[in-house]
C-alpha cells in the first residue's frame, strides 16, 4: 500500500484550471490541466477515426487511442494544428495532400484524405475540419501524464529470474550441470523436474528447451529469438509462475546452507507460532519491502501458514508462504 | 463477475470509441444467426507462402504472363494452362473473368494413380514428375473441396514478417496488435457459450494471439509442446505442489468485492492472493487497478484451470484415430522432396496432433499452431531456387492439412451433431504472399486465406489478381459487405479476412467486434442458413 500512495498523491496533484474550478480525476472526466477537447473537437476526432486510427492508435503518434490523445497530442501540438488557421496547419495540409514535412499527405499512399471523401456527405469533409481549426482558441497542453494511465509494470522475466535467485538464495549450480557442444560450454539441466529456466542468450547457453520455453512462458523476450519480451499478465504467465515459485520455494527451503530465507538460522523445520510469525514479518520486508502490522501478520499466519502446516508440516506451509510472497501484487509490479 | 458482450466491449474500448460505434448500430445482418462454428484452428505457415504454386486464380493468359513454364523433373516449378483443373476434376473456364472460381491449381498428382511419384506428367510437356502431395484435398472419397474456401489477394498492409502475421490475426499490420487478435475475440465470445472450457485460447506456436484489454479469459495459454502441458497447466508434480495441492470451492468474488455466484476452486495459497490482491483496489488509479484486476481475474482462471485436470482429460483423446483405416492415409507418413532429396514425416510439420487433442478434448475454444514443411522448413524462400523449394515444400504442407481437416471431419462434434469440422472453423494463412516467381521470391503484400469447415461454402476462390499489372500484381476487387452493411465492390484488405472469420460465428459487426481502420466481410463465403 505504501508504495502506491506517492503515486496517488501525483493524480490528484493537478493545478486547478483557469476558471478556479475544482481539479478532478481522470477516473470521472477528461484531464483538466491542459485545454479540454471540445464538443466540436470530439466530431472531428470521431470523424477521422475511422479513416486514421488503423496507424494511429498506439505509439508516439497515438494521437486516435482516445479523446484525450486526441486533444493532447494533435489539437495542442502548434507543429499540426495553428488554432484560427487552417491555411498555416499542418494537419489540414496533410489532409489536402501538401504537407510540408516527411510525408506530403495522410494517408501515406493512394489518395488523399481529401479525394477520399470529396462527395461522400457521411464522411468528415475537409471543409468540416477547416471550420473546427478557424474556430479553434489558444490550446494548451498538460505536461502531466494522464491520471488515469497505470503507474505500475509487471517486472520483465529478466527481473524476475534474477529476483528470484537472489532472494531465494539459488543458482545455475541449482539446476544446472556444465555441459559442451562442439567444444562450447551449455547449460545442461538436471531435468524439468526442478523447472529451470534460462534466457536463450545466457551464458552458458541453455541445452535444453523447456529451460527457455519456461523464461519465454514467464514474458521473457531475446534479440536471437527475435521476440520481444511481454510484460502483460496472461494465463501463461500466472500459471507457469505458480508451479515455478512453488518449486523453487521449496528448493530454496531445503537447499543446504542456504541463508536466504532463514538469515539466523533455524529452518522450515521449525513451525512454531513464534517463528512462524516472525518469518512472515521477515519476509514480507525481504520480498516486498513492506513492513506488515502485526494484524496483518497474524491474519498471513491464520488463514495460510496454520492450515497448510496443519495439513501436512512446516516445510509445505513456508513453501506455500514463500510462493505466496513471489505472485503477491507488490512483489509482480513496480 | 459476470460480463455481457457490451460489458466486454466497453471494457475494451474506450467509450469515445463505443460513441463512434454508435454510428454503425444496428446490425441486424449476423446478429440473428445461429454461428455453425463454434471453435477455431489457426494454422500459421510460416514465412509467406507461393500460394500461386497451389492455387491458381488466373487467367490462361494470366498463368502464362506470371507463371514460369514447367521444369523440374521430381521437383515440379511452373505450370502451364493445360495443368489447371478444378479439385473436383471438372476442367475450369479459364477464360472467365468471374472472380468467384471453383477450387483450382496445377494438378500435379496422377488422378489414375494418386500415389504415383515416379511417373512423367505428360500435361507439363514430360518436365515433370508427378507429386501425390495435395491430392488430399482433390480425393473423391473425402471431397475435402467442398468444405474450403480460399480467399485470394488481400491487402495486408506491409511486407514485413512480424507485422504481416499480426495484420493476418487481427486485421491491422503493424509491429504490435492495436486490435484483439481474432482468435481472442472468438474465446472470449465463445467463453459466455462454453464456461467449462478452461483454456479457450491456446497458443502452440509462433506470435501469441493477443487478447489486449480483452478479459483476461480470452488471454492466451502458450504451450510450447505437449510436454510442456504438466507444468503449466497441472497439480502432479510433487516438486511443486507437495501438501499444496487442497481446493477448496470459495465464493467467486469480483475484483471489487461483489458476489458473482458460483465458485473458485482455491487452494490456500491461491485464497490468501485473491485476498491480498482485492486489498489494493483504489491504492492508486484507473489504469493501475485495470492491471491488478486483470491479475486477479487471471488468478482466478489458473485455479480454475488447474483444477479441471486437463491433463486426464486430454490424457483420454486420441489425435489421428479416425484416418489412419483409410490404407492410404497412414498416420507415419514420410514425405519428400524429389525423388529423396529431403525427406522427413509428414507429423513432423506441425502439431497437429497436439492440436486436435485439444479441439476434441472441448478445453478450448481457439488453438493456434505453427506450420512448416519437413525438416523444420519455412517458407521464407529468398534462397536461389526459392520458388521451386516453396512450391514443392507448400504442397507437403497443405498435404498435411488436409489430412489434418479429413481426420476433423471424421470426428465427432462435442456437440454431438455432426462432425468436429463442422463445429470447427479453420483458418490458414500466412505472413504475406511471395512475388510470384518470374520476379524471385520476396515478400509480397497480396496473400491469400484458406477457411474451411464451419459454416463456409466451400469448392471456391474469391478474388483473384489485376492481370493489367506486370511483375507481382496486387488483388482485384471483390463483393464486400462494409461495416454499415452496404455492399461494395473493391480490393479486400486483412481487415475484411479478419471480419470474415469472426463472422463465421456469428458474432455481431461494431458490437461484439470492431477492427479500427475499417472493414467489412467477403459476400458469399459464410453460409448463414
Amino acid at each position: 500500500m505504501n508504495r502506491l500512495l506517492p503515486l496517488l498523491v501525483l493524480a490528484l496533484s493537478c493545478d486547478a484550471p483557469s476558471s478556479g474550478a475544482k481539479p478532478v480525476l481522470a477516473t470521472t472526466k477528461q484531464p483538466v490541466c491542459g485545454t479540454a477537447a471540445t464538443e466540436e473537437t470530439r466530431a472531428v476526432y470521431e470523424g477521422l477515426k475511422a479513416e486514421c486510427a488503423a496507424c494511429h492508435l498506439s505509439g508516439t503518434r497515438g494521437f486516435f487511442a482516445s479523446l484525450g490523445a486526441f486533444q493532447e497530442l494533435l489539437v495542442a501540438d502548434p507543429k499540426l494544428v495553428t488554432p484560427g488557421s487552417p491555411d498555416q496547419s499542418e494537419l489540414v495540409k496533410l489532409l489536402e495532400g501538401h504537407g510540408t514535412g516527411p510525408f506530403a499527405q495522410m494517408p501515406i499512399a493512394g489518395k488523399t484524405y481529401a479525394d477520399r471523401v470529396s462527395g461522400k456527405a457521411e464522411l468528415l469533409s475537409v471543409a468540416t475540419i477547416r471550420s473546427w481549426v478557424e474556430g479553434l482558441t489558444s490550446q494548451s497542453r498538460d505536461s502531466r501524464p494522464s491520471a488515469s494511465t497505470a503507474r505500475i509494470t509487471r517486472i520483465s522475466a529478466r527481473q524476475l529470474h534474477k529476483m528470484l535467485y537472489q532472494q531465494l538464495g539459488l543458482t545455475n549450480d541449482d539446476f544446472f550441470v556444465e555441459a559442451f557442444e562442439f567444444t562450447l560450454p551449455m547449460a545442461e539441466a538436471n531435468g524439468d523436474g526442478k523447472y529451470p529456466m534460462l534466457p536463450p542468450d545466457a551464458l552458458p547457453a541453455p541445452r535444453n528447451g523447456y529451460s527457455v520455453e519456461r523464461f519465454t512462458a514467464l514474458g521473457g523476450g531475446s534479440p536471437l529469438s527475435q521476440k520481444p519480451p511481454e510484460r502483460g499478465i496472461n494465463p501463461t504467465f500466472a500459471l507457469t509462475l505458480q508451479q515455478t515459485s512453488q518449486a523453487w520455494c521449496r528448493q530454496a527451503l531445503t537447499k543446504k546452507d542456504n541463508l536466504a530465507l532463514f538469515p539466523t538460522g533455524g529452518g522450515p523445520t521449525d513451525g512454531t507460532p513464534a517463528t512462524a510469525k516472525a518469518t512472515i514479518r521477515r519476509w514480507a520486508r525481504h520480498f516486498l519491502g513492506e513492513t506488515f502490522s502485526d494484524a496483518e501478520v497474524e491474519e498471513l499466519h491464520t488463514t495460510l501458514f496454520v492450515p497448510l502446516a496443519t495439513e501436512t508440516n512446516s516445510t509445505n506451509a513456508y513453501s506455500g508462504l514463500c510462493s505466496f510472497f513471489i505472485r503477491h501484487p507488490l512483489w509482480l509490479f513496480n | 463477475m459476470k460480463l455481457s458482450r457490451r460489458t466486454l466491449f466497453k471494457a475494451a474500448f474506450s467509450a469515445t470509441q463505443l460513441a463512434l460505434l454508435s454510428r454503425f448500430a444496428p446490425r441486424s445482418a449476423f446478429a440473428a444467426q445461429t454461428p455453425k462454428a463454434t471453435k477455431m484452428l489457426a494454422i500459421w505457415i510460416d514465412g509467406g507462402c507461393h500460394w500461386e504454386s497451389f492455387f491458381s486464380p488466373f487467367t490462361a493468359a494470366g498463368i502464362t504472363k506470371y507463371m514460369k513454364l514447367p521444369v523440374g523433373g521430381p521437383i515440379p516449378e511452373g505450370y502451364l494452362p493445360a495443368q489447371v483443373g478444378n479439385f473436383d476434376h471438372t476442367s475450369p473456364d479459364l477464360d472467365s473473368p468471374d472472380v468467384r472460381r471453383k477450387l483450382r491449381g496445377p494438378i500435379l498428382w496422377n488422378w489414375d494413380n494418386p500415389s504415383d511419384s515416379r511417373g512423367t506428367n505428360p500435361l507439363s510437356g514430360g518436365s515433370q514428375v508427378y507429386r501425390p502431395y495435395g491430392y488430399s484435398w482433390a480425393n473423391p472419397k473425402y471431397k475435402l473441396y467442398e468444405r474450403i474456401a480460399v480467399l485470394v489477394g488481400a491487402d495486408q498492409g506491409t511486407a514485413a514478417h512480424t507485422s504481416g502475421i499480426v495484420a493476418s490475426m487481427c486485421g491491422i499490420a503493424g509491429a504490435n496488435f492495436r486490435a484483439p487478435a481474432v482468435q481472442a475475440v472468438i474465446a472470449n465470445a465463445m467463453a459466455e457459450r462454453f464456461p467449462d472450457r478452461p483454456i479457450p485460447n491456446v497458443s502452440l506456436g509462433g506470435l501469441s494471439p493477443q487478447s489486449l484489454t480483452l478479459p483476461a479469459v480470452s488471454s492466451p495459454v502458450v504451450l510450447g509442446s505437449d510436454a510442456s502441458v504438466i507444468p503449466t497447466l497441472s497439480d502432479r508434480r510433487d516438486n511443486s505442489w507437495l501438501g499444496l495441492r487442497k481446493r477448496t470451492d470459495l465464493p467467486d468474488l469480483a475484483f471489487n468485492g461483489t458476489a458473482l455466484g458460483g465458485t473458485v476452486p482455491s487452494t490456500k495459497v491461491d485464497e490468501a492472493l485473491l485476498a491480498a490482491t482485492r486489498k489494493y483496489r483504489g491504492a492508486s488509479n484507473e489504469g493501475s487497478d485495470a492491471l491488478l484486476e486483470r491479475l486477479y481475474d487471471t488468478y482466478k482462471n489458473a485455479s480454475r484451470t488447474v483444477a479441471r485436470d486437463v491433463v486426464s482429460i486430454l490424457g483420454n483423446v486420441k489425435g489421428f484415430e479416425h484416418l489412419k483405416a483409410d490404407p492410404d492415409y497412414p498416420i507415419d507418413w514420410t514425405a519428400c522432396v524429389g525423388y529423396a532429396d529431403s525427406c522427413g514425416p509428414g507429423g513432423s510439420t506441425g502439431s497437429y496432433e497436439f492440436a486436435l487433442r485439444l479441439l476434441k478434448s472441448n478445453l478450448v475454444s481457439t488453438v493456434t499452431m505453427r506450420a512448416t514443411s519437413i525438416a523444420n522448413f519455412s517458407f521464407d524462400t529468398h534462397f536461389t531456387a526459392g520458388t521451386q523449394q516453396g512450391a514443392n515444400h507448400l504442397r507437403i504442407t497443405l498435404e498435411q492439412v488436409g489430412r489434418m481437416l479429413i481426420e476433423m471431419s471424421l470426428t465427432p462434434a462435442s456437440s454431438g451433431g455432426g462432425s468436429l469440422l463442422d463445429e470447427t472453423l479453420v483458418y490458414v494463412f500466412s505472413d504475406f504472399g511471395r512475388t510470384f516467381p518470374k520476379n524471385g521470391s520476396d515478400h509480397h503484400p497480396a496473400t491469400c486465406a484458406i477457411l474451411a469447415g464451419g459454416p463456409i461454402i466451400g469448392n471456391q476462390m474469391i478474388g483473384g489478381y489485376d492481370e493489367r499489372m506486370g511483375g507481382s500484381p496486387l488483388g482485384v476487387p471483390v463483393s464486400i459487405r462494409e461495416e454499415g452493411e452496404n455492399d461494395v465492390t473493391r480490393i479486400p484488405r486483412s481487415q475484411d479476412v479478419a471480419a470474415t472469420v469472426i463472422g463465421a460465428f456469428g458474432l455481431e459487426s461494431g458490437k461484439d467486434f470492431f477492427i479500427p481502420g475499417g472493414y467489412g466481410m467477403f459476400n458469399g463465403v459464410i453460409d448463414r442458413g
